[in-house]
């Protein structure tokens, strides 16, 4: 039955292609082997589904002032991580580590963030097999 | 994420900031829920609508008619893509000032358009005589629709996934 194998076919084709790509979002976007620690003064949130966005006013070393974009997980993983809303304002000093975008530009995935109280939570999104993530530090399953 | 001095169209602008998009979006359940609703009734849609294109095929439930099948799924498929267009409407405008010029967001949108085509297409041509098809099988132009059924549900539920991973 060729239709029978034409079906079958279109049906594992869909069924790999999916879970191939997903939570792979950090490497998409992101260079594990470009870490780098932004201090800057905290001017706009984005409280956001699927990603939290906060954007950070840096001054480099020649005293050059930019301002980047520190992406992290969204609202429910932050918050189920003790990070809520209303423990940074605009004008706070951050502290994120994260790791620089391939593309370059001033963005980074923010894998961890020092809020103004001295606590440090997690920033990155759950899953996304970014460096210390739970699901990139688990075993691999065997295909 | 949106850039200082990005020109956003002013539709999409209005969707954008809207309240239940900005609910949605701020939201620590609402957003995850949504795309739950969004999975189960892609399940109910697509899932019955391909039970049906398989039975057209003469892969499954060979002791039922293509009829039979086709009007016992249709209620299912109805609620199904109710449900599908209100929550994945919901998680587009959410995310609508980011997405919109999404590649994937717009394949999957023109491929939706075929489907609905497709669809429109075979119920006002070939299905009007599934009363009347042979039980040794549906005409040919009946499969060939099922087969480009099945070939765009996929796509449009790949291409869906793949918006998140642009």
């Amino acid at each position: 039955m060729k239709l029978r194998a034409l079906v079958l076919g279109l049906a594992l084709t869909a069924s790999v292609a999916a879970p191939a790509s997903a939570h792979h979002s950090f490497a998409a976007m992101y260079d594990a082997n470009r870490p780098i620690r932004l201090v800057g003064r905290l001017t706009s949130v984005e409280w956001t589904n699927p990603h939290s966005y906060f954007h950070l006013e840096v001054r480099d070393a020649q005293g050059r002032v930019t301002t980047w974009a520190c992406e992290g997980a969204g609202p429910g993983a932050l918050s189920r991580r003790g990070f809520s809303r209303s423990d940074i304002s605009v004008g706070d000093t951050l502290v994120v580590d994260g790791y620089l975008a391939k593309s370059g530009g001033r963005i980074i995935d923010a894998r961890r963030i020092t809020l103004p109280d001295g606590r440090s939570v997690s920033g990155g999104t759950p899953g996304d097999g970014g460096p210390g993530d739970a699901a990139a530090r688990a075993p691999r399953p065997q295909a | 994420m949106i850039q200082a001095g990005e020109a956003i169209p002013p539709f999409i602008s209005v969707i954008y900031n809207s309240p239940l998009a900005t609910h949605v979006r701020e939201s620590e359940i609402t957003f995850p829920l949504l795309q739950t609703f969004h999975v189960l009734g892609i399940l109910l849609m697509v899932g019955s609508i391909a039970i049906v294109d398989l039975r057209i095929l003469g892969v499954v439930l060979k002791e039922r008619t293509a009829a039979e099948v086709g009007k016992s799924l249709l209620p299912v498929t109805w609620v199904g893509f109710i449900v599908m267009f209100l929550s994945g409407g919901s998680l587009f405008a959410a995310q609508s000032g980011k997405i919109y010029d999404n590649i994937f967001l717009q394949v999957k949108l023109g491929l939706l358009l075929f489907a609905a085509l497709n669809v429109v297409i075979f119920h006002a041509t070939t299905y009007r005589s599934i009363a009347s098809w042979p039980v040794e099988g549906a005409p040919r132009s009946a499969k060939a629709a099922a087969v480009l059924s099945l070939v765009v549900w996929a796509a449009v539920v790949v291409t869906g996934r793949y918006i998140a991973y642009y």
